[in-house]
C-alpha cells in the first residue's frame, strides 16, 4: 500500500496553459496508477485573469481537491501572493525567478528555475513554460520521464512531430535540472500495480455516457458550465456520426429536440440555467407532446448571467418547477463522473420507457472537475426504447392512438413517416389521437395519463441513495449531485461517527421508500451548494422529515473535506 | 388509387369563420399533397399557434401542432431525425415574424429543406385582433387605438437577405395560382418560404378579398429574373403593388447535404454506432 497522498497546485495568467498543464500531470500520474481528482478555478475571461489547476494525487481513492497543498508552482507573483498561505508544513514552491517574487519563509521550501531562460534557449515560446514546471514537479517526485512523454506525445498528436519533440526536449530539461538541482521531498512517485483507470471531467462522461446510449442528435447554444459537452460530441462526432448542432439560440434546442423525438431519434441538449430559463416552454411541449429526450443542466450560480465559472446547485428546484402546469419529468444528479456515464445512459432509457423529458443536472465542479473512472464500475446499459412500436405490429392497425389511456400511462409511440402510425403531436390539449380538445373527461384522462408515468417510475425505477460508512454512526450527511466528492473524501478523517446518504436520483422521488429510510437516521446534516437547503425542502415536502443540522454553501466555490470536517466537529463537539 | 383533397380531411370540419381566407390555404394545401399521392405517412406537418395553425385537426397524416412561433426548429428537428421526410410548416404572421424572428434567420442561412407557409392576413386571428407585424403603419385595433407606430416587417427581403433559397407569395384567393407555388416550394430542395395572403373576414377590414385582389399581381416567368436577389427585393419593397408568384430561387445544397454525419442514409435508419465508445476511451488514460 501507497502512502502517497498531496496535492500539487499550479497558478498563472489565463493563456499561459495552466489548465492544460494540469491535466498533463493528472494523465501522467494516472497512468503511474495513482489516483487522481483535479479541480480548475478561472474567471470568466479568456486572456488576463488568475487561473488555477490542482491535482490531489493519492496511492489510494481520491474524490475531491483538498484546502492545503504541498507543491505549489507559480507562473507569476500573483499566484505566489494568493495561495503562500494555503500550504500544507513542508510544502515545496516552484517558481522562475526571472518573473516572480517571492518571500523567504519557515513555513515552506523555495525551488527557483530560470524557467523562462532555459524554454526561450531550448526554442520554445513562453506558452510551453508550463511543461517545464510539469517536468520539474515530476522530476522531483522522482516519476517515470516516460510516463510523461507518453502522456505529450498522445495530447500533441494532432500537433505534429514537431511540437511533441520541443514539448519532450523541455520536460527533459526539467528533468535533467532536477538531477544537477537535487532536492528531497517526502513524495516518491512510484509506478503502482495496474488498476485500470481514466481520467475526465464530468462533460466529458456525459459525452460519452450520450454516444454509450445510442444518442444521435445533439443540439445546443454554447453556455459556461456545459458548452464543452458541444465541443467533445462535435470533436467525436466523425466517429460517433452524431449529428451536433450548434443551433442559433436555446429555444431552437429545445423545439429541435421535440422534433427529432417525433422522428423518433435519441436526441440531447445541454445548457446552463440561463439557457433552460430560455427553453421553458419548450420543455413544457415535450412534456405534453410526450417527447424523449435528454437535457443536461450544469448549474453555475446566480440569477441571470451570474458567475460562469464557479459553482452551485440552485438550479434544482427551478427544473423541478420548469413550464407551466404539471407533467411527469425526471432528475438525475450525478455524484462523479463515473456516475456521470452511467446515469446518462440510464437517462436515455428513462426518456424512452416514459416518454417523457429527464435531466442530467451537473455543475461546473462535476462538469469541468477531473475524475478517476474505474473501468470496472463503467456499464454498458442496453438500449431500452420502450414502447416504441415495431413495423409488424403497426402494419394490422388501422386505427393508431398514439396517446391511448393505458393502465401505466405508457402508450405506444410511432415515429414521423412510419406507415399506419399517424398523429397528430399537440402543444393543445389532445385525445387519443392527438387531435384537440376540450372536453372535461378526455382532459383529466390524459393528465392522469402523463401523472401515472412518474407513480410508475417510482414504483419500478426509482433509485434510492447510496450509503457510504458505518450504518450505526451518530451522524449522518445528506448531499445529492456533485458534493458527494468532498463529503467522501472529508469522511476518510471521520472514523465510524459518520455515514453518508448520497442522492443521485432526486426527483421525483419514492416518499414512503424515503420515510422509512430518513426516519432511521440520528443527528443529520444536509449538505447543499444553494441558500435555501432546496434538496431539504423537497425531502420535507414528501416526507416531512427534517435535518437536524444543515451546511450551506452559496458563494461560487465548491465544498472542501476540510471545512466539512470542521462543521461535523462542531456538530458532534469533539 | 389516385388521391383526392378530400382524402386528407380528418373528421373534424374546420373551425375558421366563414369566408376566411384559411378556408384557400388548407385546399392548396390538400391539392399538393394530393397532386403527389401521397399517403399519410409520407409527410409531416407542422403547426403553429394561430387560427392558421388551427388546420392541425382538419389534415390528417403525421403532424405536430407546435408552439406560437416555434414550428420552424420542430420541423428541422424532424428533418434531421428523418430527412427523407417532406416536412412542411403551416404558421401565421404573428408566429412567424413575431414570435419566430430568430428562428427564421437561422432556418434561412442553414437552408434547411422545409418548407414555410405563412398565412398573412396582417392580423392576429386568434388572439381577437391586434396589429400583427405585417400590419400597415397607422393600423388601428385593439391593442393600438392610435394607430400602429411601426412599419411593417418586410419578411420575405429578410428571408432573402438571410438566404432562403426559395422565396414566394400567394394569395388565398387564387386557389389554382397558390397551389402551384406551394407545390413548387415543396419540389425544391433547401427551405423555401411562400407568404400567403390570408384575408382575416373578422377582424381585419382593411386587407380584404378586394384589397389583395386589386393590389396583387402575378409575376410572368419570363419577365422576371428569379436568380436576382436584387430584383426580388426591390419587389417586396412596393406595398402597393403586390406580387404573386416566385420572387426568388437558388440552388444551394441543403443543410442535411452538407451534415457528415448524414451522408450514409437518415438518422433514423442508420446502424447505431454506440459501440464506437470503447474506442474514445482510449483518449482518457
Ligand atoms: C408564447 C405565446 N404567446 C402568446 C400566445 C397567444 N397567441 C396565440 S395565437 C397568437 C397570435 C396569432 O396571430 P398569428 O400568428 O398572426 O396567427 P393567426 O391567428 O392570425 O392565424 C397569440 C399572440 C401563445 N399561444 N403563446
Ligand atoms: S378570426 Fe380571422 S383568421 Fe381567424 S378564422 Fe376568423 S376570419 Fe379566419
Ligand atoms: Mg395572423
Amino acid at each position: 500500500m501507497s502512502k502517497i497522498d498531496f496535492t500539487w497546485k499550479i497558478g498563472g495568467e489565463a493563456g499561459f496553459g495552466i489548465a492544460s498543464a494540469g491535466l498533463i500531470f493528472a494523465k501522467t500520474l494516472n497512468r503511474l496508477n495513482y489516483y487522481v481528482y483535479g479541480y480548475l478555478e478561472y474567471p470568466s475571461l479568456i486572456r488576463g485573469g488568475h487561473n488555477v489547476y490542482e491535482v490531489h494525487v493519492s496511492g489510494e481513492p481520491v474524490y475531491s481537491q483538498e484546502r492545503q497543498v504541498d507543491l505549489l508552482v507559480c507562473l507569476n507573483t500573483e499566484t505566489f501572493n494568493l495561495h503562500k498561505n494555503e500550504l500544507k508544513k513542508d510544502a515545496i514552491i516552484i517558481y522562475d525567478p526571472l518573473k516572480t517574487q517571492v518571500e523567504e519563509s519557515a513555513n515552506y521550501k523555495l525551488y527557483a528555475v530560470e524557467v523562462s531562460k532555459i524554454v526561450k534557449e531550448l526554442g520554445g515560446l513562453p506558452v510551453m513554460e508550463n511543461n517545464l514546471f510539469v517536468g520539474i514537479s515530476l522530476a522531483l517526485l522522482q516519476a517515470d520521464k516516460e510516463a510523461i512523454f507518453a502522456v505529450v506525445s498522445d495530447i500533441f498528436t494532432d500537433k505534429g512531430e514537431a511540437v511533441i519533440s520541443l514539448n519532450e526536449k523541455i520536460i527533459e530539461a526539467g528533468y535533467d535540472f532536477v538531477t544537477a538541482h537535487p532536492f528531497s521531498f517526502s513524495q516518491k512517485i512510484e509506478k503502482l500495480g495496474e488498476k485500470n483507470s481514466y481520467v475526465m471531467t464530468g462533460n466529458e462522461a456525459i459525452s460519452l455516457g450520450a454516444i454509450a446510449a445510442d444518442c444521435r442528435l445533439y443540439a445546443s447554444y454554447p453556455m459556461t458550465p456545459a458548452s464543452s459537452i458541444l465541443h467533445i460530441l462535435a470533436g467525436y462526432s466523425n466517429t460517433s456520426k452524431m449529428v451536433v448542432k450548434h443551433v442559433g439560440d436555446e429555444i431552437e434546442a429545445i423545439n429541435l429536440l421535440v422534433g427529432a423525438s417525433f422522428s423518433g431519434v435519441r436526441c440531447m441538449t445541454g445548457t446552463s440555467g440561463g439557457g433552460f430559463a430560455l427553453m421553458n416552454e419548450g420543455f413544457g411541449l415535450a412534456g405534453v407532446t410526450e417527447s424523449a429526450m435528454v437535457l443536461v443542466i450544469s448549474q453555475r450560480p446566480g440569477p441571470a448571467t451570474g458567475l460562469p465559472t464557479w459553482t452551485g446547485q440552485a438550479d434544482l428546484q427551478f427544473v423541478i418547477h420548469a413550464a407551466q402546469d404539471e407533467f411527469p419529468r425526471i432528475v438525475l444528479a450525478p455524484g462523479d463522473a463515473e456516475e456521470a456515464y452511467n446515469l446518462t445512459q440510464e437517462a436515455f432509457n428513462l426518456a424512452d420507457k416514459y416518454q417523457t423529458p429527464v435531466f442530467v443536472l451537473s455543475d461546473k465542479y462535476l462538469s469541468e472537475g477531473l475524475y478517476y473512472l474505474q473501468k470496472e464500475n463503467l456499464q454498458k446499459f442496453p438500449i431500452n426504447r420502450g414502447k416504441l412500436i415495431p413495423n409488424e405490429e403497426i402494419k394490422n392497425q388501422t386505427n393508431f392512438l398514439r396517446y391511448a389511456v393505458t393502465k401505466d400511462g405508457i402508450s405506444p409511440r410511432s415515429v414521423a413517416g412510419q406507415e399506419n402510425g399517424e398523429y397528430l403531436a399537440n402543444s393543445y390539449e389532445h385525445d387519443e389521437r392527438g387531435f384537440a380538445t376540450e372536453d372535461a373527461i378526455v382532459v383529466k384522462n390524459q393528465k392522469d395519463k402523463r401523472q401515472q408515468k412518474s407513480l410508475n417510475y417510482l414504483d419500478n425505477d426509482f433509485v434510492g441513495p447510496s450509503f457510504y460508512g458505518n450504518k450505526e454512526a451518530e451522524l449522518t450527511i445528506i448531499s445529492w449531485g456533485s458534493t458527494k466528492a468532498p463529503v467522501l473524501e472529508a469522511m476518510k478523517n471521520l472514523g465510524d461517527k459518520v455515514n453518508f446518504m448520497h442522492f443521485h436520483h432526486v426527483y421525483p422521488l419514492n416518499s414512503q421508500l424515503l420515510s422509512k429510510i430518513l426516519s432511521q437516521t440520528k443527528k443529520s446534516l444536509l449538505l447543499e451548494g444553494n441558500g435555501t437547503g432546496q434538496f431539504g425542502l423537497l425531502l420535507r415536502e414528501q416526507t416531512g422529515w427534517q435535518s437536524t443540522h444543515l451546511m450551506l454553501k452559496y458563494d461560487g466555490r465548491p465544498f472542501y473535506p476540510e471545512e466539512i470536517q470542521a462543521k461535523i466537529k462542531e456538530i458532534l463537539g469533539n | 388509387m389516385v388521391k383526392q383533397a378530400n382524402d386528407y380531411n380528418t373528421t373534424i370540419r374546420p373551425t375558421w369563420c366563414p369566408g376566411c381566407g384559411n378556408f384557400g390555404i388548407w385546399a392548396a394545401i390538400k391539392n399538393v399533397l394530393a397532386s403527389k399521392n401521397w399517403e399519410g405517412h409520407n409527410y409531416v406537418i407542422v403547426y403553429g399557434v394561430g387560427c392558421s395553425g388551427n388546420m392541425a385537426d382538419f389534415i390528417g397524416g403525421y403532424g405536430l401542432h407546435s408552439l406560437h412561433g416555434r414550428s420552424l426548429p420542430n420541423a428541422e428537428g424532424i428533418k434531421l431525425g428523418n430527412h427523407n421526410l417532406p416536412v412542411i410548416c403551416v404558421a401565421g404572421d404573428g408566429d412567424t415574424y413575431g414570435e419566430a424572428g430568430n428562428h427564421l434567420i437561422h432556418a434561412a442561412r442553414a437552408n434547411h429543406d422545409i418548407t414555410l407557409i405563412v398565412h398573412d392576413n396582417r392580423i392576429y386571428g386568434l388572439t381577437t385582433g391586434q396589429a400583427s407585424p405585417t400590419s400597415e403603419h397607422g393600423f388601428k385595433a385593439k391593442s393600438t387605438p392610435n394607430g400602429l407606430i411601426e412599419y411593417p416587417v418586410n419578411g420575405l427581403a429578410l428571408a432573402i437577405s438571410e438566404g432562403a433559397t426559395f422565396v414566394a407569395q400567394g394569395f388565398a384567393g387564387e386557389l389554382q395560382h397558390l397551389t402551384e407555388v406551394i407545390k413548387k416550394a415543396v419540389d425544391h430542395k433547401g427551405f423555401s418560404i411562400v407568404n400567403v395572403f390570408q384575408p382575416c373576414v373578422t377582424w381585419n377590414k382593411l386587407d380584404t378579398f378586394a384589397y389583395f385582389k386589386e393590389h396583387t399581381y402575378k409575376l410572368e416567368e419570363d419577365k422576371h429574373d428569379r436568380h436576382s436577389k436584387i430584383k426580388a427585393i426591390e419587389l417586396t419593397l412596393d406595398r402597393e403593388r403586390l406580387p404573386l408568384g416566385v420572387l426568388y430561387e437558388e440552388e444551394r445544397p441543403a443543410y442535411h447535404e452538407q451534415e457528415a454525419s448524414l451522408q450514409e442514409g437518415t438518422l433514423i435508419s442508420r446502424k447505431d454506432y454506440s459501440d464506437s465508445v470503447t474506442e474514445l476511451f482510449k483518449d482518457f488514460r
